[in-house]
């Protein structure tokens, strides 16, 4: 039996950590065509059998007042390969980070003589590429992060409706 | 989505939740006497009140794993005892007999991942094991210990989203077929 700690999990903290800094990067662009502020900075995580690290946070500013954060919570995410938070003053998102190709396992079907094999897809219905995704509460379908849809989820934040 | 999926009521009451905090978090931008009077917030210095929305928002959601993981269990469990009726209908009709009440009388107590496991084989084996880190994640929010982390972090959404999955391919892999109740059929009406 797999230990539950490793099942089903890929961990890798180092890409993690440069998964997160090419968001960080990629927003910070979308922001500065919105002409707001952006300030760089870090979050340094403790998770179980890694050592301590740091990975890359900002801090999302309009005229001086603090739009959101979107900050790193970790690596080691239930299914999905590491998330980072959006969060401002009346809510926050959890933006996590889908594999696109995930591997392909056998359904058995039937018992005894009957017994088969039918191959089921893995990957997750909405994800079609490796990237940062929000899923949607109550549909539950994980939508690609473009700079519509994060600035969408910036305003729903923190109630700034972009002019 | 299921349309009969026990972990709606949990869901949709979190759901709820979630959107009161966020009223309450734009009403106390402007607060009025009538709107706070008589709450938690009347007393509460104006300046802590992001911080103690934001500590209840986080209290509420970790609640709600924990309500939507035992609803799970409790499907599990139930859908467990319908294989009462399997093994009661074997032979020889004695022996099967009571090795079906002593599974029922038995399969509450079992180990929750030993249970996980026998669904190993129609269930994707990497949800079976999501489902075990939502149950880990259940227990670090149950018995929190501050010096040690989780071994994988959830939120409602996540552990919804991985549920009701697991309970969608339980379902679609475990309807007994026509020819499994035309076997069972006799020995369930005798």
């Amino acid at each position: 039996m797999n230990d539950p700690r490793t099942e089903g999990v890929q961990f890798s903290s180092r890409e993690y950590v440069q998964r997160v800094t090419h968001f960080v990067e990629e927003v910070s662009g979308w922001c500065k065509d919105r002409e707001l502020t952006v300030e760089r900075g870090a979050v340094s995580l403790r998770e179980q059998a890694v050592a301590p690290y740091e990975a890359a946070s900002l801090k999302i500013l309009k005229d001086g007042i603090l739009l959101g954060s979107m900050v790193p919570v970790g690596s080691r995410v239930i299914g999905a390969e590491g998330r980072v938070d959006l969060i401002g003053r009346v809510a926050r998102h959890a933006l996590l980070y889908h594999l696109g190709n995930g591997p392909v396992f056998w359904r058995q079907t039937g018992t005894g003589g009957n017994a088969a094999s039918s191959p089921s897809r893995r990957i997750r219905y909405g994800v079609h590429c490796d990237g940062w995704y929000w899923t949607e509460a109550t549909i539950l379908k994980p939508k690609h992060i473009d700079k519509d849809l994060f600035l969408d989820l910036l305003t729903d934040v923190s109630d700034y409706e972009f002019p | 989505m299921n349309s009969h999926n026990p972990l709606d009521p949990v869901y949709k009451a979190y759901a709820v939740a979630s959107d009161c905090f966020r009223v309450v978090t734009r009403a106390i931008r402007n607060p009025s006497k009538e709107l706070i009077d008589r709450t938690h917030f009347d007393a509460i210095d104006p300046a802590t009140v992001d911080t103690a929305v934001d500590i209840a928002a986080q209290q509420a959601a970790d609640l709600a794993v924990l309500a939507l993981f035992a609803t799970f269990e409790r499907f599990v469990i139930e859908h467990l005892q319908m294989a009462n009726r399997l093994l009661a209908a074997g032979y020889p009709q004695q022996y099967s007999a009571k090795l079906a009440q002593k599974f029922e009388n038995e399969v509450e107590y079992w180990k929750f991942g030993e249970v996980l496991n026998l669904f190993k084989g129609e269930v994707d084996p990497d949800l079976i094991g999501q489902v075990k880190q939502v149950k880990q994640y259940r227990d670090w929010i149950a018995h929190r210990n501050p010096k040690q982390p989780p071994a994988a972090v959830s939120n409602p959404e996540m552990a919804y989203d991985v549920l009701t999955r697991t309970i969608e391919q339980i379902q679609q892999t475990h309807m007994p077929t026509a020819e499994v109740m035309q076997d069972v059929a006799p020995a369930l009406v005798e």
